[in-house]
């Protein structure tokens, strides 16, 4: 009966236009059987990070990735691109948190470092580096699953700091029966850009906190496990980041625990679960789009 | 959401933000939903939703959200600031994320890629 999340992504966003004692307010993604509710309230203004609708997190993620990209290209492969993005969508369809606006997408960028980055809304790009260290599908999908895990649990939007939005939406808040003046699009325009700002600092240079990053890999076990792949990928994942060597990944090492924290914490949640096993078919498909990267 | 599709039937509790409801049975103007996160089950409105654009014009309050929810809605991080975002930072490349955004599958092609690599095509739900 239930519709995994991931595909229901076709319609646009609507809102509730009747006040019920269990919806103040929200908005649905249309579906025949799931359907995605974001309340609200006014209590909401103390909380604008936590309360931003997934279109206004969607627009955060586009700036994000926007700035990403600045500096970095996207690898010029199609088949792989598409590859990356078939294994992330598998994921997704597994993963319980609210979809998000338009789906979620992934990106591979042409750069030899090792890191990926994830930003409210889905989006979500990889190193062609940590690409290559992957050894198959499994692997792959164990550093998608990580990513997804930061998005489904908001990590990137908890990143923003807390007056950023309140102060933007409070003023704007009190007249909102009119169209936006010049100043109120000035101020909305730059707690765009502050919160853009700090959701870069956080994902690109100071990283998440540890505890963030333990998060994202329990919820990647879980993942994992859901879509049939052993979770043990993510420790065989993590065993090659470990044996990087130094400099090399300075980029995630400078945002990520150690690979061995990673690795006993991980080993806790996956006790029974068996070893990395590989179809033909999923070896084949990996080769045939990443073999040549 | 309520036991019954009737705002006098007793009343069973709120679904918090978020949350993703799975629809059981329709009846006119009620729905009978589950909520995965709290387990909860029970009847709601099917009146509270339109499939209005989100972007709210004004004067869509009047059905009972208040200005501040509207504004808080409709008034937050809309294509008119990522414009003038885009015209302030003329440098960020937002056509290579057009270009991520548009490759999409269908359902069938996906359902054929978790079927033809044995994995699980209903992520591990029963």
């Amino acid at each position: 009966m239930r519709v995994s999340p991931f595909l229901c992504w076709t319609a646009g966003l609507a809102l509730v236009t009747s006040s019920l004692p269990a919806f103040d307010f929200g908005q649905l993604v249309p579906d025949s059987k799931t359907l995605q509710l974001v309340g609200r309230s006014v209590e909401s203004v103390n909380k604008a990070n936590q309360d931003l609708t997934p279109l206004q997190q969607y627009y955060l993620g586009r700036a994000f990735g926007a700035t990403i990209l600045q500096n970095r290209k996207p690898l010029d492969n199609e088949a792989a691109n598409r590859y990356v993005n078939e294994v992330g969508q598998a994921l997704v369809q597994a993963s319980d948190q609210p979809p998000t606006y338009a789906g979620y997408h992934f990106l591979i960028i042409d750069s030899p470092e090792a890191n990926a980055f994830s930003a409210p809304g889905g989006f979500i790009l990889i190193t062609k580096g940590l690409v290559k260290m992957t050894t198959n599908e499994a692997e792959l999908a164990a550093v998608l699953a990580h990513e997804i895990g930061h998005v489904a649990l908001d990590h990137g939007v908890k990143a923003i700091q807390k007056d950023r939005l309140t102060g933007a939406w409070v003023g704007i808040g009190a007249d909102a029966a009119k169209t936006l003046g010049p100043s109120e699009v000035a101020q909305m325009t730059e707690a765009f850009e502050g919160s853009v700002t700090d959701l870069t600092k956080a994902v690109v240079d100071k990283g998440y906190s540890r505890d963030t990053e333990f998060e994202a890999d329990s919820r990647a076990v879980t993942v994992l496990r859901r879509t049939g792949i052993s979770p043990r990928a993510l420790l065989g994942m993590l065993q090659e980041l470990r044996g990087m060597p130094q400099g090399n990944g300075s980029s995630l090492s400078k945002t990520h625990p150690s690979p061995q924290d990673r690795i006993d914490r991980v080993k806790k949640l996956v006790g029974s679960d068996g070893q990395v096993t590989v179809s033909p078919t999923q070896e084949s498909r990996y080769q045939a789009a990443l073999g040549g990267i | 959401m309520y036991a019954q599709p009737s705002a006098t039937a007793k009343f069973l509790g709120k679904v918090p933000y978020g949350t993703v409801l799975t629809i059981l049975e329709s009846k006119t103007g009620w729905a009978r939903v589950s909520a995965e996160s709290s387990g909860l089950t029970g009847w709601v409105r099917s009146q509270a939703f339109t499939t209005k654009d989100l972007n709210l014009k004004a004067g869509a309050a009047a059905s009972g959200a208040s200005s501040t929810e509207v504004s808080l809605a409709g008034r937050g991080f809309t294509e008119e600031i990522e414009q003038g975002y885009k015209k302030k930072n003329p440098t960020l490349d937002f056509a290579d994320i057009d270009k991520m955004e548009a490759l999409v599958f269908s359902d069938q092609d996906l359902d054929s890629f978790l079927t033809d690599g044995g994995l699980d095509p209903d992520g591990g739900r029963p």
